[in-house]
């Protein structure tokens, strides 16, 4: 029998609406004169779990599930690693450093040289540093060397 | 001669140095946004978004709308010459656009789609002039049970008017009214699925939500693709169309206007949608549809003009009853919020010179785009050549800053991070998000609507079908529902007559 895509995709929201619902206990859905904080939710989960279904059975229209292809995930698993990386130092590093080396990263794992992904990042992030930091006065966070 | 009078008043405000600055910049980052691929406008104004928390409400709606027209001008820039869509809107001009360009023609390309971008922006701010105030004042009209028919209507229209299947679209739709249910629950002070986390008490934000998606989403799934194409580039001289491609595009770019505007009203990627609808349209009128996909200029013409009317037309039922037709407007209208005024039927009487300041903006605004878009080539060909390896990893650094800056909460950020991963599983599962966010956006005013409905009717569903207004557009979604479902049962049964054919051809 071969799967999918859609009874892939239907099946994940079908266990996050099973999850959602799991979740609501402690909701009072409340009457309907009365409604609850757990109502609306409820109606969420039951349409979330409807279309699920829906998308389940008709999924035969739908490509098969090995034709579905992430050879791009070699490219976005890195990007997602380094903006990763770089929330967990963000408000300790402070702005500069951390833009530094998140675009000196990126910019090494394209393969660009060392001297040249140093000056377009280090252009980059002092533009940015006057235009956000100085001319618009938005607050970007300061590292401990104080920028 | 109220309206012309409010105009007026709206073109005091606008043209005063400080908010003309604002619009051109708003303007010039809009085309630049439009033109980069992989940078929507959606993204270049959630990125800039914290930079208008210091400007007062008329120059951060001024700067942030700019972007959004600028981009849809921007955007045919890199179709014609590069055959890549700088914006979703501009897939349509890629095919004749670039043809032209192959003949020698961007020149006249550029220019055609620029002149009919500021003919579709002008005619469509006239509409939005004439149609807006008085929305506005029936809107007033609205009660809970009004409104909770009109967000089920767009929902429906969203579904009705969706690329993608019925199901896929509400599917989405549902996803992010689920999300909108996270956080504080305002009637009785429930929180609900926070976790403990103190920063989800005022639920997801629509920012970092629409930046993943759309901003970082998009990156990861295009860092693997080539973005170096090459770039036809025009002479200034060459600018000028001929009198014959003038006769060729000036019919499409009228009718592109009335179909975008119209368009843009329903929600939904309105400004797509309206660019596949006119080309296929132009391609229906044309007696010489062979041309299409060789060069044509009606193929420019009317999808350059439908998608800026549409871009417009899309504020219509923003300003006049709070109702975001999209993830853009969705974020001008949290823009507005964030400087304390709300989109709807008040902001005319209540903030006139924000929502007519706004309008006239428009006005100038493409006239500004007209004359930035045409002399500036050379330099925005300059900017098409910066190798997409050295762009992607500014993007990523705008969008952690920008999500940041709105709020400074690290704990938006990862939401973000979460969402581009989302988008990216998205795109792969051939799921639009855009629904999503739509569904996230209005979760809260559907829920308080319905719950105030159902409170005021103690609990009597029949309250949505006693008053005249929500009735009628409760009819208005049951009838959408109703026509998708014939539609999809009778290609069903086409796709079963065309198996049954094939079976019988094939035993034949």
């Amino acid at each position: 029998m071969t799967l999918h895509r859609d009874q892939i995709v239907g099946g994940v929201l079908l266990l996050l609406a099973g999850g959602a619902l799991a979740l609501s206990g402690d909701l009072p859905v409340g009457t309907l004169g009365s409604p609850g904080p757990g109502l609306v939710p409820m109606l969420a989960i039951a349409l979330v779990a409807a279309f699920s279904i829906a998308l389940i059975v008709s999924a035969r229209s739908s490509p098969p599930a090995a034709e579905t292809h992430f050879e791009d995930l070699r490219h976005a698993l890195p990007v997602v690693i380094a903006a990763a990386l770089a929330l967990l130092v963000y408000e300790w590093l402070g702005f500069v450093i951390t833009m530094l080396l998140l675009l000196v990263g990126l910019l090494l794992r394209e393969r660009i040289e060392a001297w040249r992904a140093l000056v377009y990042a280090g252009f980059v992030v002092s533009l940015v540093k006057l235009v956000l930091g100085k001319l618009l006065k938005a607050p970007l966070p300061i590292g401990p060397f104080g920028f | 001669m109220e309206t012309l009078h409010s105009l007026m008043l709206g073109f005091s405000v606008a043209l005063q140095p400080d908010v003309l600055l604002y619009a051109f910049i708003g303007c010039l980052v809009g085309t630049l946004v439009g033109m980069l691929p992989g940078v929507g406008p959606l993204a270049g104004i959630s990125i800039l978004l914290p930079a208008t928390f210091g400007l007062d409400a008329t120059k951060a709606i001024v700067l942030l709308a700019g972007i959004y027209y600028g981009s849809q001008y921007g955007g045919s820039t890199t179709s014609i010459l590069m055959r890549i869509p700088g914006e979703a809107s501009s897939v349509m001009t890629c095919i004749d656009g670039y043809a032209m360009a192959q003949r020698g023609r961007a020149g006249a390309a550029l220019a055609i789609a620029a002149v009919g971008s500021f003919v579709a922006g002008t005619l469509s701010v006239l509409a939005l002039t004439l149609v807006a105030p008085p929305l506005a004042t029936l809107a007033l009209r609205f009660g809970p049970p009004e409104y909770t028919a009109l967000l089920l209507l767009g929902l429906v229209f969203l579904a009705y008017m969706s690329t993608t299947s019925l199901a896929r679209t509400l599917l989405m739709a549902s996803v992010g009214l689920l999300l909108g249910c996270i956080g504080i629950d305002t009637m009785s002070g429930h929180f609900r699925y926070a976790f403990d986390i103190k920063e989800l008490g005022d639920g997801i934000g629509i920012v970092p939500v629409a930046v993943g998606l759309f901003g970082l989403g998009e990156i990861l799934a295009t860092a693997s693709r080539q973005m170096t194409a090459p770039v036809v580039s025009p002479r200034f001289a060459d600018l000028m169309p001929t009198r014959q491609e003038w006769r060729e595009a000036s019919a499409p770019i009228a009718r592109g206007s009335v179909l975008g505007f119209i368009v843009g009203i329903v929600p939904g990627s309105a400004h797509i949608i309206s660019s596949f609808i006119s080309y296929a349209l132009e391609k229906r009128l044309s007696k010489r549809p062979e041309e299409f996909g060789r060069g044509a200029v009606a193929g420019v013409a009317g999808p350059e003009a439908a998608n800026n009317a549409a871009s417009t037309g899309a504020f219509v039922p923003m300003l006049a009853l709070g109702l975001p037709t999209g993830p853009v407007t969705a974020v001008l209208m949290a823009a507005l919020l964030i400087h304390g005024v709300p989109a709807g039927p008040t902001l005319v009487t209540d903030h006139p010179k924000v929502f007519w300041g706004f309008i006239a903006s428009m006005y100038v605004g493409n006239v500004m785009l007209l004359l930035l878009n045409l002399p500036l080539v050379g330099l925005f060909v300059a900017v098409l050549r910066i190798p997409y390896r050295y762009l992607y990893p500014l993007i990523v650094m705008f969008c952690i800053v920008g999500v940041y800056e709105v709020s400074h909460s690290i704990i938006d950020v990862w939401i973000m991070l979460i969402m581009g991963v989302v988008g990216y599983l998205l795109r792969k599962a051939d799921l639009d998000p855009a629904p999503l966010v739509l569904g996230l956006v209005i979760a809260p005013t559907l829920e308080l609507s319905l719950r105030q409905s159902l409170t005021m009717s103690s609990g009597d569903w029949t309250i949505f079908l006693k008053r005249p207004i929500a009735a009628t557009l409760l009819v208005v979604a049951a009838l959408l529902l109703a026509h998708s479902a014939v539609t999809l049962l009778a290609r069903r049964r086409d796709w079963r007559k065309g198996l049954a054919d094939a079976g019988d051809k094939e035993q034949k």
